[in-house]
């Protein structure tokens, strides 16, 4: 307590010398350059893909500290979080993480089940994001497979204009409205430090903590000591630690960077039940909490490269080790002296991937054709055993997933540079499966009054990840199983991008879009029933998918104010089969609608240099096929329904001493959402009103966040 | 600058009024009365356990050392062991050694425990103890009338260690007899053997009165000593085949049954803020209206159920009152259900003679 108070004073001191030192730095200008899916870095407007950017300036607006509180607000996303896991998952175009790859600086980040798919948002830190870059439709050729619905890259600051730069923060954040200073809300506190060591030489490093002290709702915490289901925590609390490191330079034309960055995420889950057990040495009664703390580590190393081959051909080279483990300790907490009794930590799940990735451009190329070649290797090891908790563990086994990629596109120019087309393909050969393949044809015409039309047609894969190949979850009556002989699910994608911008005043800006999508899925995998004695379910290539949506994005810039409006309608279908072939559901033309509507507003009120912002966004309801029986006892497919919900945002960011002090006020979840109804349960139809929660939030938070910036 | 200040000043006064975050300790009474520790024997619950509460002792059996239980009584009775998930059904056959199986896998997955189809119930002895129900007909006079029964003998005690707060207790299957029982005058004659053997074993079993039962084991080709004698037990600790209603049997593990054959009656009462409580009550209390026939009264009523990441425990704010054979009343309190490192199979209870 004492040294926190003495670094306060401390921080206190030097800031008011700082504050008198610093006066006129101007706001750092984004432009709006991008990376993804490009032979080079350039702009949104030359990208032959329609790239949509998530600046650090929304990102600040949000105060989010990860990347769930962002893309909560982005159109044909969902993101559910879970309160028991502590992880939030997401979903695009109505499918789940499996299918669309998270990367950070372009290389896909390693997650329980995959490269880049199925990440916990929550454990993407946004400190040094520099901007979030995400494309939507197929990216097979450029990014490989699994990346169906698109991908979402996450771009880290690599520079700052100052020689030294130091930034602490302190964010403070009730859960709903709960929070005191050490056993309730979240607590954040994070520095970055940076120094451009010469010209052509950069370091800096980030180091942040976020303490969650779980959401009570009805609970009643860790010590409640009566055996009444009321122990513990809604939302298990969980505390994250992560660092990072960037050095950066260039010597004689090579540019590179390498950066290690660690993440250790500790979530305690506390049990809702009392044991007790009679003491007969004391002759009193103990009472204990059986509980578990989840332990993650993960490492990510990441070397870039880039240079021209002979002064040429621009050459890429990434280079990746990424690991991660998480280990599980049962405790017992003993409610009456209050200490923890810790048996021995066990890894339940572990993961090590390298992966490599090279491209080459311009072997053959004219004036107005681009090439691009390239090769991108995977190199994936791991294991999950049955303590990990989930519903389906894997077997104790540790497996090995390969595969060498190699992948050439174009891009030709033509119409003087108003007609630009990119063909690409890529063919994947594969340790697991039979080898792969997937090809793309992009295509962009910009016409003179700044309207311009994308297209990406594509073919692409999704490989069965490591729950679906090893999955072996055996209670003698219940047996689930993977299969090591899957195959790799096919898609095909359509995506139609229509844009125009319209500059009416050098103060008044119109951003208009339009958006269709066409997306098929077949031979998805499915976990099907197989048998009645004993009751087995196996993975299974059964199913087709198919979605259609339509979406706008409108935006709107009058000097210091900017309003945004989007909606998207999507229509989605299955076909669904049992085991044995016959048909669950066969028309394809039936469809399940969802709307999302989305807004924001922010006004910059230049007089006292205030920054305010909205932000809103509606789900729709949405609907699921859920397999269920009717009064007899016959399967009956049923349409579920999970109810529709509003989420709102709103923050204040005032700058103070010249810019260098960032102070944000703000609330989230203004609508006071916690749980959501759903009938897509199995079971909800037996006449019953036996309808099912999904927690999407924690009710209406406030938050205050408090940033300085040294830099000299 | 005095804005920041004031600001940081904020911050401190935030820090300062934290330190005192505390939540105080509830008091705790001893314990009156004498602790019980079953001897279940951990998370395979290898053991059935009998106990008697005015001698505070106890018996402990392996739960598949025995198939098959004789009445000793009037009646010509035979119960299965249902903590191994015995299933029986009669045949069309009439000569052993003729008896055979057409279809071994349809038989198993008919005759069995926890196949969630409502019929099962009749392949098992009633749930609630009642010998008139029993799943094995009352064996005849007439030896033509007594058929050849199918035994899906259910499992051994598994010796997989189970995983915290968890149990395991079905091991490899025991596989299918055949058996038929005559009466030999006040004796029983048992012919049995595999389902697939054309000889067959018999045995003469005689009616001990000293017993309720005597059990005999088809493996093992002996007799064994399951229960204590006639009323000198109360309770019994035991894997149990349960019905779950609508869908047939279910096992149950850390079941309690209680001995109603010798007329040990069990009620339950949930603790409020009208009557008086464990530590209060005595024989006063007792409303002799309230004791239950059956012998799940205790069942698992006793404790609440887990899940994932949750084991397990004891209902804190329920106990019972016990009238044993000989007429002593008894309150009873569950106290635990794991070990103090959290493994199944260690229940607990505190009793008292109520006087």
């Amino acid at each position: 307590m004492k040294i926190r108070i003495y670094i306060l004073l401390m921080l206190i001191a030097g800031f008011t010398i700082r504050a008198q030192e610093f006066s006129n730095d101007s706001i750092q200008k984004i432009d709006e350059v991008i990376i993804t899916g490009q032979y080079n870095a350039q702009s949104v407007q030359k990208s032959v893909f329609d790239v949509h950017v998530i600046t650090s300036k929304t990102i600040q607006q949000y105060a989010g500290q990860n990347l769930a509180d962002v893309l909560n607000h982005h159109l044909n996303l969902m993101v559910t979080p879970n309160t028991k896991s502590g992880k939030s998952e997401v979903s695009l175009f109505g499918l789940d993480g499996q299918y669309f790859k998270i990367l950070i600086d372009n290389v896909p980040l390693v997650s329980d089940t995959g490269m880049g798919n199925n990440v916990d948002l929550t454990q993407i830190n946004l400190e040094n994001v520099a901007r979030v870059e995400i494309v939507e439709g197929s990216m097979a050729v450029a990014y490989g497979g699994n990346t169906v619905t698109g991908i979402i890259n996450i771009i880290t600051k690599k520079s700052s204009a100052y020689k030294w730069e130091i930034k602490p923060s302190f964010q403070e954040e009730t859960v709903g409205g709960e929070y005191s200073w050490a056993l309730k809300g979240r607590h954040i506190q994070s520095l970055f430090v940076s120094n451009s060591l010469s010209e052509n030489w950069f370091v800096s490093g980030v180091y942040s903590r976020n303490k969650f002290n779980g959401f009570f709702d009805d609970y009643k915490g860790k010590n409640h000591i009566e055996n009444d289901t009321l122990r513990g925590y809604s939302w298990m609390p969980k505390e994250q630690l992560s660092t990072e490191a960037l050095l950066k330079g260039s010597l004689q034309k090579v540019d590179m960077f390498y950066k290690l960055s660690y993440l250790n995420e500790k979530l305690t889950h506390y049990s809702e039940n009392v044991s007790s057990i009679a003491n007969s040495t004391t002759g009193l009664l103990d009472k204990f909490g059986n509980d578990t703390n989840y332990d993650t580590n993960r490492l990510v190393n990441h070397f870039h490269l880039t240079s021209d081959l002979f002064s040429k051909y621009p050459l890429l080279v990434e280079l990746s080790n990424q690991y991660q483990k998480r280990y599980f300790q049962n405790f017992i907490y003993d409610l009456y002296t209050r200490t923890a009794n810790f048996q021995e930590k066990d890894l339940y799940q572990s993961r090590n991937t390298w992966y490599a990735k090279a491209s080459i451009n311009d072997l053959f190329s004219t004036e107005c054709i681009k090439t691009q070649l390239g090769v991108e290797a995977l190199i994936e090891d791991g294991f999950t055993n049955a303590a990990s908790g989930s519903l389906v563990p894997l077997d104790d086994e540790r497996h090995q997933m390969n595969s060498i990629d190699i992948f050439a596109s174009a891009e030709i120019q033509m119409l003087h540079d108003k007609f630009m087309v990119r063909p690409g393909i890529r063919y994947s050969i594969q340790s697991a499966f039979e080898n792969q393949y997937a090809a793309s044809l992009s295509a962009k015409y910009s016409w003179e009054n700044d309207v311009e039309i994308r297209t990406v047609v594509g073919s692409s894969f999704r490989t069965p990840d490591f729950e679906e190949l090893y999955t072996l979850w055996d209670t003698g009556t219940h047996l689930i199983k993977g299969d090591e002989n899957l195959k790799s699910e096919k898609s095909f994608s359509m995506n139609v991008f229509l844009k125009k911008n319209t500059q009416i005043s050098n103060q008044l800006k119109l951003k208009n879009k339009l958006k269709f999508m066409y997306l098929k899925v077949n031979d998805r995998i499915d976990l099907s029933l197989t048998s009645l004695t004993p009751l087995t379910f196996r993975y299974i290539n059964i199913n087709t998918y198919k979605s259609l949506s339509a979406s706008t994005e409108n935006s709107f810039q009058f000097k210091d104010l900017n309003m945004n409006i989007g909606a998207t309608l999507m229509a989605s279908s299955s076909l669904l089969k049992n085991a044995d072939g016959s048909i669950i559901h066969e028309n394809l033309d039936d469809y399940l609608y969802n709307f999302q509507l989305n807004s924001s507003l922010s006004y910059f009120i230049k007089p006292i240099k205030l920054q305010t912002a909205l932000h809103y966004k509606f789900n729709g309801k949405q609907e699921e096929f859920i397999l269920t029986e009717d009064e007899q006892g016959n399967e009956l497919l049923k349409r579920g329904q999970i109810d529709a919900y509003q989420w709102m945002d709103m923050s204040l960011k005032k700058s103070l001493f010249n810019n260098n002090t960032q102070l944000t006020l703000g609330a989230r979840n203004l609508f006071n959402i916690t749980n959501i109804k759903t009938t897509a349960v199995y079971g909800a139809s037996h006449g019953s009103s036996e309808a099912g929660k999904i927690p999407v939030g924690y009710g209406r938070s406030y938050y205050v966040k408090f940033q300085h910036q040294f830099k000299f | 600058m005095k804005k920041l200040h004031i600001l940081l000043s904020l911050f401190v006064l935030l820090f300062i009024s934290s330190c005192d975050e505390v939540e105080p300790i509830p008091e705790r009474e001893p314990i009156t009365g004498a602790i019980v520790d079953v001897e279940v024997g951990g998370s395979n619950l290898p053991n059935q356990v009998y106990i008697d509460l005015s001698t505070n002792t106890s018996m402990a059996v392996t739960r598949d050392a025995w198939d098959l239980g004789f009445y000793s009584g009037e009646q010509f009775r035979v119960i299965i062991n249902g903590s191994v998930k015995m299933a029986v059904k009669a045949s069309s056959f009439s000569s052993i050694d003729e008896a055979n199986l057409s279809d071994v896998e349809s038989f198993l997955s008919e005759v069995a425990v926890g196949t969630f189809d409502a019929a099962n119930i009749a392949f098992v002895d009633n749930v609630d103890g009642d010998l008139e129900q029993t799943a094995i007909e009352e064996i005849q006079v007439d030896n033509a009338q007594n058929p050849v029964y199918f035994v899906n003998m259910g499992y051994y005690v598994s010796d997989e260690p189970a995983d915290l707060g968890t149990f395991i207790a079905d091991g490899e299957h025991r596989g299918i007899y055949k058996i038929q029982i005559f009466r030999e005058g006040e004796t029983y004659k048992l012919l049995y053997a595999r389902h697939d053997d054309n000889t067959h074993h018999e045995v003469i079993i005689p009616k001990n009165t000293d017993y309720n039962f005597s059990f005999y084991s088809l493996m093992n080709e002996v007799f064994v000593n399951v229960q204590p004698v006639k009323n000198a037990w109360d309770l019994c600790y035991s894997v149990f085949t349960n019905e779950f209603p609508g869908y047939g049997t279910y096992p149950y593990p850390d079941f309690f049954i209680t001995n109603i054959l010798d007329n040990t009656l069990v009620y339950s009462i949930e603790e409020d803020d009208l009557s008086p409580d464990f530590d209060e009550f005595t024989l006063e209390d007792v409303d002799e209206n309230l004791f239950e026939a059956s012998q799940r009264a205790i069942g698992s009523t006793w404790r609440v159920s887990g899940g994932p990441n949750n084991p397990p425990t004891v209902k804190e704010n329920v106990f019972y009152i016990i009238k044993d054979p000989n007429g002593f009343y008894f309150k009873v309190k569950f106290t635990a259900i794991t070990n103090s490192v959290g493994e199944r199979g260690y229940p607990q209870f505190v009793f008292e003679l109520l006087q």
